[in-house]
């Protein structure tokens, strides 16, 4: 019996996963461990190994969105061939490469799916050709996406100034679906605050030393998302969240840090932040930034948040209205911290200060508490170079 | 204008052939006093006479050997065998002696020869179903025609014994029965087929039809569908059924192999774009593999979808009507096809 290969559950809110690519090619001998695949769900690209060992036959081809525990290829081993006579086709998931009698396995079809391969048919290069349309940009109505001469006369008729219209990508569906949800059901209102950030400097000096060589490492996000972790456990509404049931109060305190990507926003969360050392945490939270941004996120990184920092700072933003990442019940924005007249008893100084933004749901948290949360937030930023212990 | 069924069409090319040019002989089993296999060469020997219209022994290497050597020597022999698989026991003297004399002697020599031979499945059994053109198709050489219809097997079997090169005359079995135009029974009374009518009554003047000259059956702007023998009458049906869908599909005839109305296949898939190849013979280097060859070599630009091609799957066909039924392309199955390829799913 030749092994599964299965689409794994990827823990992510679509009960679908995109395969993404294969990383070995049809018919080639692969083995346990090795990595076999590419897939995308709507949070992380992720990269799979080969649970077993044998000969490569892939039932479904790139692009393809396949339900978790889906049959996407088959593994045999020496002496077994393909097609199956004992397979039930129902339990494959699509259509497999070789469903034509004496098309083999490293067919057009395969050759289509290289990187870089336009598929389109004599006509439609000609058409498209002559028409002086670049083929690369039409989208294919045809089997597997070939552009036939349908598509290049659908695009001629279309004005040259129609706009572009790009697929959505699962990431941005789900960033969209997020997004949509947390502003049909929470009510959201924003404070801000301008704090003095000296404590917050300091001690970013100073854990920026203790980390070197990763001096980098020591990023403002990890300092207030430590400040955030303390002022939370003093307001545990703050890090609570609206159920069916009633209100959720969590026992641990995950922060989310928002990360610009370029696939869209990515929300990797910090777990645990009062209960490990900043040094832990600065590694952690490098790490999954990096994934991040690599699009090889993975599940764990991206789930179980109770609160989220998110910040502009770095753009020059000072005050914003971020919104909350639903189920948690606030969101902090951070902005830039930079150089300002503070008075200081009677006297004007320069100083450095931050502006904050805390979004919080109405629903659960009124405002005088969310309030006395960010003041006491505030304070902590202020102190934070007594406030904080680096180890 | 008459009706009249492909065999007597034949029939009547034949009898007016001989009538023209005293030179033309027929050669055959059983084809004298008894008219042959299939009743094509009846009243031939009454008016003709046993010198003309000779009886052989059951030996298509004599047949075939001693219709080679008359040729040499200036006559015109329509030879006959039985059925077209039997042609193998009278290979060498098709393929090596009449197919090349002509060249090898530096075109001194010519064999002016028609082969006849029934083709097609019409549950007779492996030996006796088979559709053999592409082994003519493929000898340098040999002509090969395959007419459709009642008309145009008159007309080319005329220009085949006229033609001073051998030319080997598929006629398929199942069309024997059918009529033209006009005609009654289009259904054969031995097998149940139906045919789809097609082409027109065999005209009282001579009419000839030029060999390598293919003829559009029915116009249509959606998909090509090159048929040949039996096939064309499938692939009108499959027209007729698609035409109710809205889809248009153009049936192209080329009535001969060799030579192959490159032109007409061509500037038809030029119109459509779209190609389906239909053939009773088994897949594997058939006629319709070359036909599907030669789209794809010269007429490559002009596709917008893969050619596809429908036949016999590589068996030998079993006698058994239920079995044999289900391996030869069908209306049905060409409906399907062409519909496949009209909406672009394949």
């Amino acid at each position: 019996m030749p092994f599964r290969v299965i689409m794994p559950d990827l823990g992510a809110a679509s009960a679908d996963s995109t395969l993404l690519r294969w990383l070995a090619a049809g018919g080639e001998l692969v083995k346990q461990g090795q990595a076999l695949f590419e897939a995308e769900s709507d949070k992380a690209t992720i990269e799979i190994e080969a649970g077993g060992s044998g000969r490569l036959v892939p039932l479904v081809s790139p692009g393809t969105a396949v339900p978790a525990g889906g049959v996407i290829a088959l593994l045999l081993a020496p002496g077994e061939s393909y097609p199956l006579e004992d397979e039930e086709p129902s339990k494959v998931g699509l259509p497999p490469y070789a469903e034509v009698p004496g098309v083999g396995l490293a067919s057009q079809k395969q050759i289509d799916r290289l990187p870089g391969r336009l598929i389109i048919t004599p006509l439609a290069r000609r058409l498209a050709r002559s028409g002086g349309l670049n083929p690369r940009t039409l989208s294919g109505s045809g089997p597997r996406g070939r552009i036939i001469a349908a598509d290049v006369r659908a695009a001629r008729a279309s004005p040259a100034d129609a706009p572009a219209v790009a697929p959505i990508t699962p990431l941005r569906a789900a960033i969209a679906r997020h997004m949509g949800d947390s502003a049909h059901t929470v009510a959201p209102v924003t404070l801000t605050t301008e704090v003095e950030a000296e404590g917050l400097v300091a001690l970013r000096r100073r854990l920026q030393a203790e980390l070197a060589p990763h001096a980098e490492w020591a990023s403002y996000d990890l300092l207030l998302a430590r400040l955030a972790a303390q002022a939370l456990s003093e307001f545990p509404l703050l890090n609570a969240s609206w159920g069916e049931a009633g209100i959720i109060f969590h026992p641990q305190i995950h922060i989310g840090v928002a990360v610009d990507t370029e696939r869209g926003l990515l929300v990797p969360v910090l777990k645990d932040v009062p209960g490990r050392s900043l040094a832990e945490l600065a590694r952690d939270l490098h790490e999954m930034i990096d994934r991040a941004r690599d699009g090889r996120s993975l599940p764990e990184d991206l789930a179980g948040g109770t609160f989220t920092i998110t910040n502009l700072g770095g753009f020059g933003i000072d005050a914003f209205t971020p919104i909350i990442h639903l189920p948690e019940c606030a969101v902090l924005g951070v902005g830039r911290v930079r150089a300002a007249p503070v008075v200081r008893g009677s006297e004007l100084a320069v100083g450095q200060v931050l502006a904050l933004s805390l979004t919080f749901d109405h629903r659960l948290v009124d405002g005088a508490p969310a309030a006395r949360f960010l003041a006491r937030l505030s304070q902590l930023v202020q102190i934070a170079d007594r406030a904080v212990q680096l180890r | 204008m008459s009706v009249m069924n492909m065999s007597q069409a034949i029939n009547l090319a034949l009898r007016e052939e001989m009538r023209r040019d005293p030179k033309v002989i027929l050669l055959g089993e059983d084809i004298g006093r008894f008219g042959g296999a299939f009743q094509v060469t009846k009243g031939l020997v009454e008016e003709f006479g046993e010198e003309r219209v000779r009886d052989t022994p059951l030996s298509e290497a004599a047949i075939i050997g001693c219709a080679v050597g008359a040729a040499l020597m200036g006559w015109k022999p329509v030879a006959e065998v039985q059925y077209s698989d039997f042609v193998t026991c009278g290979f060498d003297q098709l393929v090596n002696q009449a197919a090349k004399i002509h060249l090898m002697s530096g075109g001194g020599l010519s064999v002016p020869m028609v082969l006849r031979a029934p083709i097609g499945a019409r549950e007779h059994g492996a030996q006796h179903d088979q559709s053999p053109e592409a082994w003519f198709m493929h000898t340098p050489g040999l002509k090969v025609a395959i007419p459709s219809t009642p008309y145009d097997a008159r007309g080319l079997l005329k220009s085949a014994i006229r033609d001073p090169n051998p030319v080997v005359f598929c006629e398929h079995k199942v069309l024997y029965g059918t009529h033209s135009v006009g005609g009654r029974g289009l259904t054969d009374p031995a097998t149940g087929e139906s045919a789809v009518e097609v082409g027109s009554d065999v005209p009282e003047e001579e009419t000839l039809i030029p060999l390598g000259k293919a003829e559009v059956k029915r116009p249509g702007r959606d998909v090509t569908v090159i048929a040949t023998a039996l096939m064309v009458h499938r692939a009108l049906e499959a027209a007729a059924v698609l035409a109710l869908e809205g889809i248009e599909l153009e049936v192209v005839d080329p009535r001969t192999l060799v030579p192959l109305d490159r032109e007409t296949i061509l500037a038809s898939v030029a119109r459509t774009h779209r190609a389906l190849v239909v053939t009773e013979e088994t897949r594997t280097a058939s006629s319709a593999a070359e036909i599907a060859a030669l789209i794809a070599e010269e007429g490559f630009d002009e596709l917008d979808a893969p050619v596809k091609r429908l036949g016999t799957p590589d068996l030998p066909l079993p006698f058994a009507p239920h079995l044999q039924a289900g391996l030869i392309p069908s209306a049905a199955g060409i409906v399907q096809a062409a519909r496949q390829l009209a909406r672009a799913e394949v």
